[in-house]
């Protein structure tokens, strides 16, 4: 029995060893001319074996890697541009990182990347440039399926950046890129940050006050950040029922309102899968009216209403999520101008 | 470069409305980036551009009254000189064939990315890459 598991855990380990793909870069025939430097050797540094992951037809993920490794490659594409001289200086290059991903990053877009980070070298091991570089490609996503077959591109398009990035450091040093102006570019590094987690949220919201029995349905999606301030999109759809002695006070038998609302909220993220959730939003709708002798009466209602929040989302790519804030809103409505409660928020992230 | 992507605004809020309402759609449910055209050569680019016309959703705007100058020299010791709305620019740029676009770093260190849906000899065609202009295309001529 042992030995049973054993072979199936060995044969499970090869499994995943051999799901991978390889992208080949396409051999473009272009030069950087008069330099007087090639790149005479390629290291990898990179920690990972694979430059990216995707998720085949089955779902199931498989890590990417260059076709002939990342440092032969590197070093064919370079040898491409800056042909071999024997009057050329030669500088090494050594490949820091080189991630590639894609991820839905707004309500229909999906943003393909490519990061690279390198540092040349003299010959005497010298550093003389870094530079990391994020190379962006928006999809659409009616174009979503291209995005896997132009990776190769951005990378090519990553790694001409940062050869044009080193010829124009001082470092490079070279006399037939002198600028007129005297500018040139600075040398940027930042570390790798991985695209954001793109959530779909789906949740009911009751929002009971003083005055009023509430409910919304709402539908929100966002790109997660750890650092910056989370902008989501919003489309809500609510409906409140006043309380009967106060409508009867202000002369009516009953009263709906109808609202939809856009705006904006903001999440900021304080801790994982914790979210402060602080939103303005001008509803727009309809308050339907029947007064004592049941005659409708219909009001155009618009308002500003705002909230302030805790959003609490645990599972990251599918499970429950919950909510708890206060609101507040002001808006055109003939029994109760306004609004103060609390809401208590349940959905589902997906 | 900041005045560079404020004139070109400035230039595109003279478009009619409806082009705006149709600009406005194709950055709220279409699409971002066009894929990109292959393979350039950098000779090519290097040349006058005088800026011609804006194509949104296909239909041609023609630039306003104080863009009718506009144009962008590229030359070969990859510095430029741009007129946007008549004011001028120097600065220099890269071209980055592999990702077919050009970036364009002003006296200041402010840059302006533009992508090339196409460049042929008398034609040039960019995107600029600022989200309220992603869906609109700007046509140069060149000045041979």
């Amino acid at each position: 029995m042992k030995k049973i598991s054993t072979f199936l855990v060995v044969l499970f380990c090869c499994a995943r060893c051999f799901s991978q793909t390889t992208i080949a870069l396409k051999t473009i025939p272009f030069e950087i001319k008069h330099q007087n430097f090639y790149i005479e050797k390629v290291l990898d540094d990179s920690h990972d074996k694979y430059i990216g992951v995707m998720e085949d037809n089955s779902g199931k993920k498989v890590g990417i890697l260059l076709k002939h490794g990342t440092a032969e490659t590197i070093r064919s594409f370079m040898e491409t541009a800056l042909p071999k001289k024997s009057n050329g200086i030669p500088i090494y290059l050594r490949i820091n990182n080189l991630k590639i991903e894609s991820a839905q990053t707004s309500i229909d877009k999906h943003t393909a990347r490519v990061y690279i980070a390198l540092t040349f070298y003299s010959a005497k091991g010298e550093e003389l440039y870094k530079i990391s570089h994020y190379e962006d490609q928006v999809f659409p996503d009616s174009d979503v399926q291209n995005i896997h077959e132009t990776h190769e591109q951005r990378i090519r398009a990553a790694l001409e950046y940062s050869l044009w990035g080193f010829i124009n450091s001082k470092n490079a040093d070279l006399p037939n890129h002198t600028i007129k102006n005297g500018n040139r570019s600075k040398a940027s590094f930042e570390p790798y940050l991985p695209l954001g987690k793109w959530f779909n949220i789906v949740s009911f919201k009751r929002m009971p006050d003083t005055y009023n029995e509430g409910w919304e349905v709402a539908y929100t999606g966002f790109l997660d950040s750890e650092k910056e301030f989370i902008i989501p999109f919003e489309i809500a759809y609510g409906q409140s029922r006043a309380k009967s002695n106060l409508v009867q006070k202000r002369g009516y038998s009953s009263v709906n309102s109808y609202s939809l609302g856009f705006g904006l909220n903001g999440y900021a993220k304080i801790a994982t899968g914790i979210y402060l959730d602080l939103g303005l939003n001008v509803p727009m709708g309809l308050e339907v009216l029947r007064d004592l002798e049941n005659k409708k009466i219909s009001n155009f209602l618009i308002g500003l209403g705002a909230h302030q929040g805790v959003k609490i989302i645990p599972w990251k790519d599918f499970g429950i999520i919950i909510g708890a804030g206060l609101f507040q809103r002001f808006q055109t409505s003939k029994i109760i101008n306004r609004n103060f409660g609390f809401e208590l928020e349940l959905g589902i992230n997906f | 470069m900041n005045t560079i992507s404020k004139n070109l605004k400035l230039g595109i809020a003279t478009i009619p409305i409806t082009g705006l309402l149709n600009s406005l759609s194709l950055l709220l449910f279409t699409m971002g980036l066009t894929t990109h055209a292959q393979q350039f050569e950098t000779n090519r680019l290097l040349n006058n551009w005088y800026l011609d016309t804006y194509v949104i959703s296909g239909k041609k705007y023609p630039p306003n009254k104080k863009e009718k100058e506009d144009f962008m020299l590229f030359n070969a010791d990859m510095s430029f000189i741009s007129k946007s709305a008549g004011k001028q620019e120097n600065g220099i740029y890269i071209f980055n064939k592999n990702g077919a676009y050009i970036i364009m770093t002003d006296e200041n260190g402010d840059t302006l990315k533009a992508y090339i849906i196409s460049l042929t000899k008398k034609h040039l065609v960019l995107t600029f890459d600022i989200d309220e202009m992603s869906a609109i295309e700007v046509h140069y001529n060149s000045s041979i």
